[in-house]
């Protein structure tokens, strides 16, 4: 289990990291990060995207960070 | 760019570290109510966004903008758990995505007649009424489920009769065990999509509509609804974004805490029983109803409707603010707090396979 952990820990500081930085990034340029994700038009495809990336990158840091702090669901099939 | 940009920015509100955090918190538990009951996490975050002074269209906006990409992370993760039925999901999405357009072009007609103040106040009416009808509903069919002894869920009555009308085209849904007209699936997909354009919140009509018109267990309504969600929630999103309404700021921010908190309450459901998610679910209807009816005199003071005297306004914000952040916290303690139990009674038992969520 230890051993797991050691395993995983790579992962979720690099996941962690990108996922910062990325948020760094966004707020120390949120003027221009505002500007064109509001001009609407072929712009619109900004805020999706934004969505989509952080979603991915900070979505797979919480992935490895659940599961390390040990929350874990048990697999319940559903009948009707 | 500078100039343009003021012109733009006079819509989005200016983030402190105070507000940042907050943003943070109410993402958090929006998340863990979202990934526990199925829907609702942007119930809790437009009126978290209007206490903090972001205008009712762009906090809608902003919610469903970052509701599609976390709704798409739930549905995976419940459909590994073997909750979801797509067919359904899909039928519904359809529907809901033309729901979408028309409650956004109300919104924006809304806007266009009477400002920031008249979406503000339509927004909360909508909340005010759908969550009193629903919740008090909800409240008491989990009430009823956990006074009776063997607390299993049951087909209603409405769905049974549902279930037999036969107009084509029927479809066959794997989850229920039987075919269901789409003439029945329609109308809620539709309001589902109609109400997720109002509040950003369409699971209110999805959840129960599958629930007690179509006759899915709680687990299936709520685990399929993310994939309505998701569907509905990315076209209703680029419409948004085409009018320049979503602060992708916000988005973000929310999206940090409750993708963290999306997982957790997923897990959640795996360790309770049924009743429970509905009676959460209601209690937070009827909590966040009243945290609303406390917010509208400042709209219709804003309108000019109402002429009450300042301080008072004040205190009744106030008033609702907290009784919201109470809510929250008090939702997000029962979800956690069963979860330890239940892993507490697993592991006593320590019979069931255990997987980790990320496998």
């Amino acid at each position: 289990m230890k051993k797991e952990n050691n395993k995983k820990i790579i992962p979720l500081l690099m996941w962690g990291a990108l996922s910062l930085s990325s948020y760094l990034m966004i707020f120390l340029f949120q003027n221009e990060v505002l500007f064109y994700a509001t001009r609407g038009g072929l712009f619109s495809v900004v805020p999706i995207l934004f969505a989509f990336y952080f979603s991915f990158v900070h979505g797979a840091f919480a992935s490895y960070l659940l599961p390390f702090i040990g929350v874990e669901a048990i697999i319940k099939k559903e009948a009707h | 760019m500078e100039g343009n940009s003021m012109g733009i920015l006079s819509n989005f509100i200016t983030l402190d570290p105070a507000n940042i955090l907050f943003l943070l918190f109410v993402g958090f538990v929006g998340g863990l109510v979202s990934g526990f009951i199925g829907s609702g996490g942007a119930f809790v975050l437009t009126p978290g966004m209007m206490s903090i002074g972001v205008p009712g269209t762009v906090a809608v906006a902003s919610n469903m903008c970052h509701k599609f990409p976390k709704a798409m992370v739930g549905a995976y993760k419940r459909w590994k758990y073997g909750q979801v039925d797509i067919k359904l999901g899909l039928v519904m999405a359809i529907s809901a995505i033309l729901g979408v357009q028309v409650g956004i072009q109300i919104q924006e007609a809304i806007l266009k007649s009477w400002g920031n103040a008249g979406s503000n106040l339509y927004v909360s009416t909508m909340f005010i009424i759908v969550l009193t009808i629903v919740g008090t509903y909800v409240f008491k069919d989990a009430l009823n489920m956990a006074k009776s002894k063997d607390a299993k869920e049951e087909t209603s009555a409405l769905a049974k009769r549902i279930q037999s009308i036969n107009i084509p085209p029927m479809i066959y849904f794997d989850k229920i065990g039987t075919k269901i007209s789409f003439w029945v699936t329609f109308p809620i997909g539709f309001f589902t999509g109609l109400l997720a354009a109002t509040i950003a919140v369409g699971g209110f009509i999805g959840v129960p509509g599958m629930i007690y018109i179509l006759g899915t267990t709680s687990t299936v309504g709520t685990a399929t609804e993310l994939v309505i969600a998701f569907v509905m929630g990315l076209v209703g999103s680029v419409k948004w974004a085409m009018s320049g309404m979503i602060d992708i700021r916000l988005t973000l921010i929310i999206l940090a805490g409750s993708l963290i908190g999306v997982q957790i309450g997923a897990a959640a459901t795996t360790f309770v029983r049924p009743y429970l998610i509905k009676f959460v679910m209601g209690f937070i209807m009827l909590m966040v109803a009243s945290s609303r009816v406390l917010a509208v005199p400042q709209y219709l003071s804003e309108l000019n409707i109402l002429h009450l005297e300042k301080q008072l306004l004040s205190a009744l914000d106030q008033t609702s603010f907290i009784v919201m952040s109470l809510t929250l916290l008090a939702g997000a303690l029962i979800i956690v707090f069963s979860m330890v139990r239940g892993k507490r009674e697993l592991k006593k038992a320590s019979t069931i396979a255990q997987v980790k969520v990320t496998d």
